[in-house]
């Protein structure tokens, strides 16, 4: 099973505005840290301009991402009412 | 809403716990959570520590909707094809009603919820506490934002207690965790956890469990690329619950990411037959907190409280222990709560007594060997494969027949031992290992 099926699973209510941004242009190695530590693979790297993009709508809330990149992230809870909501958990 | 005098930020174990334990001391307190029920943003491992939570609700706690009780645990390290493993089955604690059970914490936090609630408790889902809010150097109650993009709201009240989990935002922000002992890829866990439907036959047949019976696994080595961090799996009534939680400075350095793992471990030799055929039922992703003892956040303040992982109270060792610590420091909080208001002195001074109860208790114990167990994993690395591996392939060559004499096979053993180890090195493991067995 990929990861993309895994992830459409969760229940979840996606906030149109996202809860997750990158401050400056971050450095390349963080942004190669972030894709490969992301459980939901929230991050990518734009292949041609080598910027970060974050697709906040697979986030499952861990906050690991901030904990790794203090500096370059900020991140809060989705809004109220958004998010993911465990049926199991 | 309404200002209370206790403000609980999040309806979790400990937040419910602590409502609970005050309002049956005649405190009324109102309970916030971000999520859309209380347990919706909730993933634990698995198993609910219950004996404190049975001795606060008494009869009450007898339609608690857990999955398993758990009877036996099991210790295995994994190599690739390989897997030495502990097990210690007890018929005694399926007897003792109170000990462990597996639980789903979506219906078990929203059970707790309804307890809570049917005692005249108020808990408000869809709230979003975005800061404490501080007048005369004090916490005087929290800023909140109910709706969606709606106006900030404040909410005043004597305490505010902080039981938001793991991802510590909150205490973060109220200057309860300093450079020190903020969040850190040292002192966080990243774990991910599957639920996999089997059905209720094949749960007991492939794990050898009789009707309401549950184990729990814990699995160290390969799985999770002999990082700093452990595999689990137990089992749910109908459903297994399987996972891993590596320490997030070690994933910093992986090129593997964790869902990878995760398939690694489900592939292993010795857990994959378990779980085939299943279907996955639901995938998430929690941190653990593994607070640096010697520099903890600071769990009071002036009319602040902080309780349960929020705080860092989690045993991260063999024990995996956390529900438990959540139940009794929400107690200690109601009861430091109860004097406070009491005496109308809600300082630091006052509540510092909740440090001193944990203080005084195997709390305090406990969090000081979890941090040695994952120190000595730091200094002596051979734990986590050279030893192992050679203890794996050492049993295999004594019970591998091989058509010569015994006495024959061990001395290999032990000059292999001290070819792949050194005999000087594993002594000297021993000796800097003593403090986690003795």
């Amino acid at each position: 099973m990929k990861l993309v099926d895994k992830l459409s699973l969760v229940k979840r209510k996606v906030d149109r505005l996202s809860h997750i941004h990158s401050r400056d242009p971050v450095d390349a190695r963080l942004i190669h840290c972030l894709c490969h530590l992301c459980p939901a693979q929230v991050y990518a790297c734009n292949e041609e301009t080598g910027a970060l993009i974050i697709r906040h709508e697979n986030c499952l809330e861990c906050g690991s991402c901030r904990v790794v990149c203090r500096d370059c992230l900020t991140w809060n809870y989705p809004n109220a009412g958004c998010g993911v909501s465990h049926r199991f958990g | 809403m309404t200002d209370c005098d206790v403000i609980i930020v999040g309806a979790g174990l400990a937040g419910l716990v602590t409502a609970i334990s005050l309002k049956k001391m005649g405190i009324d307190s109102l309970v916030l959570e971000r999520g859309d029920y209380p347990g919706a943003k909730n993933m634990f491992g698995g198993i609910l520590f219950a004996a404190e939570l049975q001795d606060l609700l008494g009869e009450d706690f007898r339609d608690m909707p857990y999955e398993r009780v758990i009877t036996s645990r099991e210790f295995a390290y994994l190599s690739p094809k390989d897997a030495l493993t502990l097990k210690l089955y007890s018929r005694q604690w399926a007897e003792d009603a109170s000990c462990a059970y597996t639980v789903h914490r979506a219906a078990f936090d929203r059970w707790l919820a309804d307890r809570a609630e049917k005692l005249g408790i108020e808990i408000y889902p869809q709230v979003i506490v975005q800061d404490l809010v501080f007048a005369d150097n004090r916490v005087a109650g929290v800023q909140v934002r109910a709706e969606k993009a709606g106006e900030l709201e404040t909410l005043h009240g004597k305490i505010v207690v902080i039981a938001e989990g793991a991802n510590a935002l909150l205490t973060e922000r109220a200057g309860l965790r300093n450079r020190a002992s903020m969040m850190k890829p040292e002192n966080r866990v990243l774990s991910v956890k599957e639920v996999i439907h089997l059905g209720e036959q094949q749960v007991n047949e492939r794990f050898g469990l009789c009707a309401q019976e549950g184990c729990g696994i814990a699995a160290f080595g390969e799985p999770n690329n002999y990082c700093r961090g452990v595999g689990f799996v137990y089992t749910n009534r109908d459903t297994v619950s399987i996972g891993l939680g590596v320490l997030l400075q070690d994933l910093m350095q992986e090129e593997t990411p964790i869902y990878d793992m995760l398939a690694r471990f489900k592939s292993h030799p010795y857990i994959a037959p378990r779980i085939q055929g299943g279907s996955v039922r639901e995938y998430t992703a929690h941190m653990i907190a593994e607070d640096d003892f010697f520099h903890p956040p600071k769990r009071f303040g002036n009319g602040v409280l902080v309780v349960g992982d929020a705080a860092g109270l989690v045993n991260m060792s063999f024990h995996m222990e956390a529900t438990n610590l959540a139940i009794i420091s929400a107690r200690f909080a109601a009861q430091t709560i109860h004097d406070a208001l009491k005496t109308g002195d809600c300082s630091a001074s006052a509540l510092r007594s909740y440090e001193k109860r944990l203080k005084g208790s195997f709390i305090h114990d406990d969090l000081l060997y979890s941090q040695r167990f994952m120190d000595l994993l730091t200094v002596c690395p051979e734990w986590r494969r050279t030893c192992p591996d050679f203890f794996v392939s050492a049993l295999q060559q004594f019970f591998t027949p091989q058509n010569r004499a015994k006495r024959k096979i061990i001395r290999d053993i032990f000059r292999r031992l001290r070819k792949e180890i050194g005999l000087f090195r594993f002594l000297r493991l021993l000796f800097k290992s003593r403090r986690i067995f003795i």
